[in-house]
């Protein structure tokens, strides 16, 4: 079977834009993969607001974001890109950080160069560290890459556009490039000149994070493509979807108890076993229980949820 | 059953000194109650060797060291005092980081002034953030605490970079923010110790590093200074790693470790010392089973 890293780095080779959702949890990012989209982005924000309740503001820790990884990662049969915030600490936590998360299983990551602790790009009360000391960190994150799978996908995230400004990000991700970064990320583009000028400058393959609501204008994709981004990445649709439609269904929950009155709201018993590859359970249970066990168990049923 | 918190103040509020050896899993946790002591530290330098199998460089997240801790204090019943380090972040983040702290059923956590990620408090390359925002990252934490005993343990690690001045102006500091013990790290004279052991009205806590900075000293001597609580961080961690150390050698040499038999402890008193006997009592209380088909008294 493939790696999921060389697996990755075959979709971003491919001519055209890859769009790559955001998700937070196995189940969203099994939905992902359900739709048909070809890779997840593990999102920090996401995950916090799953995990702890809270906001994205560098509460999470490296074995939390990790281990969220990781169980992406086994979920589903894409590649995972994990979002590290800053590598959780210096240069050496950064190399740590890389060995962790590839052996959670993802198949690359960006790293951000926000002062600890981070928060959510978008947000204000960002800092950044020196140009010097993030160039040092990635250069710890590509060695740890090269030690472990030289195919692993090392993104840069520059957070620098409010707080040093635009041409000192594009001046941050130049550098990084010639670092040997795999990827650049210019968080929160304000405006299409910006978009356009950082495909122009820059001379790796580019990602576009869009947020409803975020600073950068929601370009579609086509357009977005056009403009040369490879990786464009709607983060928190999943999160916003899931959480808007949970609230509508408890609402009227809460006001009117249980009813069908909400049945074309969710997933039905079935659909949901398909999402969670029952049927790949009866499989093995076909495969390594004794004949007599699975007809005690089934009597003839051909599937652990009838159709 | 008294609260861990309420236990610990009890302990700091006697004349005599409180001794807290260091522990880094449950074993050696077993090992420091067992051994009649009266209290645990948690060291950050030994989980990071027995976690990790690396140096305390700031490595270990919020995470693995509450994990450590939740273990730990789940084995022994004597309160248990665990290393937070910087709290993990900002005074934001070591909100979270007691409220984990309490949760894995710690009495008390130290959390200090380095810059992140840090350092042992006796190596070079530390550096410490501002008074001030280290005396903000105490407030949010007596606020963070939802038992009003556990303890918030302040430490300083300017007197290596800053001088013993500074260090002592720290406590004060940080003792006016809340924090219930004072812990001054590596002082490098007894005249500095007995500074120290004056200055404040908390408790205040020794740290005895074999090979540190600071004149290895007694208990009692210790105690005539004026110190409240003693830790002795890393003593088991270095006397298991050199007992090991050795035993392997002599696997290696010999080809058998006969020789060093005589200095294991015996399979009987392990499992003694593991509670062996508690699980066996179980078993005959809940009727797993076991105990009705093989009729043997003892495990």
């Amino acid at each position: 079977m493939m790696k999921m890293t060389t697996h990755l780095r075959d979709l971003i080779a491919r001519p055209g834009a890859l769009v790559v959702p955001g998700v937070y949890d196995a189940l969203s990012a099994r939905i992902c993969e359900m739709v048909g989209f070809e890779a997840v982005f593990h999102s920090g924000y996401g995950t916090a607001a799953v995990h702890l309740g809270q906001p994205d503001i560098g509460l999470l820790d490296m074995t939390e974001m990790s281990s969220r990884v990781r169980s992406i990662a086994r979920a589903v049969r894409i590649p995972v890109l994990g979002d590290s915030d800053h590598g959780f600490g210096n240069a050496v936590n950064a190399y740590r950080t890389v060995q962790e998360y590839l052996w959670a299983g993802a198949a690359g990551l960006f790293m951000e160069d926000q002062v600890s602790p981070k928060r959510c790009g978008h947000m204000e009360g960002k800092q950044v560290i020196s140009k010097e000391e993030m160039m040092g960190k990635l250069r710890a994150a590509l060695d740890a890459r090269d030690e472990l799978d030289r195919d692993f996908v090392v993104m840069y995230r520059t957070d620098a556009i409010h707080v040093t400004g635009f041409e000192d990000a594009l001046d941050r991700a130049k550098t990084a490039v010639d670092v040997g970064v795999d990827m650049v990320f210019v968080e929160a583009l304000e405006t299409r000149e910006q978009m356009e000028r950082v495909v122009a400058e820059i001379k790796v393959p580019l990602m576009l994070n869009l947020i409803e609501g975020g600073k950068t204008p929601l370009v579609p994709v086509k357009e977005a493509e056009a403009m040369g981004f490879k990786l464009i990445v709607p983060a928190l649709s999943t999160l916003y979807s899931a959480a808007r439609s949970m609230y509508d269904v408890m609402k009227r929950i809460h006001a009117e108890g249980v009813s069908d009155g909400y049945l074309d709201k969710l997933f039905t018993f079935k659909e949901f076993g398909e999402l969670v590859r029952l049927d790949e359970v009866r499989a093995k249970e076909e495969k390594y229980l004794p004949p007599s066990v699975m007809q005690d168990k089934y009597r003839g049923k051909k599937h652990i949820v009838e159709k | 059953m008294e609260k861990r918190g309420a236990q610990l103040r009890r302990l700091l509020a006697r004349r005599e000194i409180l001794v807290a050896p260091g522990a880094y899993d449950g074993l050696s946790a077993r090992l420091v109650e067992a051994a009649g002591f009266e209290a645990v530290y948690v060291t950050g330098y030994g989980l990071s060797a027995s976690v990790l199998g690396k140096p305390d460089t700031g490595l270990l997240t919020l995470t693995e060291m509450a994990s450590r801790v939740s273990a730990i204090a789940e084995t022994v019943s004597v309160p248990v005092i665990a290393d937070g380090d910087t709290g993990y972040g900002n005074a934001v983040n070591t909100a979270r980081t007691v409220r984990e702290y309490e949760k894995a059923g710690a009495a008390c956590i130290q959390l200090e002034d380095q810059v992140a990620p840090k350092k042992c408090g006796h190596m070079l390359g530390r550096e410490v953030i501002p008074a001030a925002e280290m005396a903000g990252k105490i407030k949010a934490a007596c606020d963070a605490r939802k038992d009003d005993d556990f303890l918030i343990m302040a430490r300083t690690d300017a007197r290596t970079t800053h001088g013993i001045d500074e260090a002592i102006e720290r406590g004060v500091l940080y003792e006016e923010a809340g924090a219930d013990i004072l812990f001054i790290e590596s002082p490098e004279s007894v005249e500095e110790m007995r500074r120290i052991a004056t200055s404040f009205g908390v408790p205040v806590l020794a740290n005895m590093v074999e090979h540190g900075r600071t004149p290895f000293l007694k208990t009692s001597e210790l105690e005539e200074i004026g110190y409240d609580i003693v830790i002795f961080p890393v003593g088991p961690l270095y006397a298991a790693a050199k007992a090991v150390g050795a035993a392997l050698q002599t696997l290696k040499r010999t080809g058998t470790t006969s020789e060093c038999i005589k200095d294991m402890i015996p399979f009987a008193e392990f499992n003694a010392l593991m509670g062996l006997d508690g699980i066996r009592d179980m078993e005959r209380k809940y009727a797993t089973g076991r105990d009705t088909r093989t009729g043997e008294e003892n495990a």
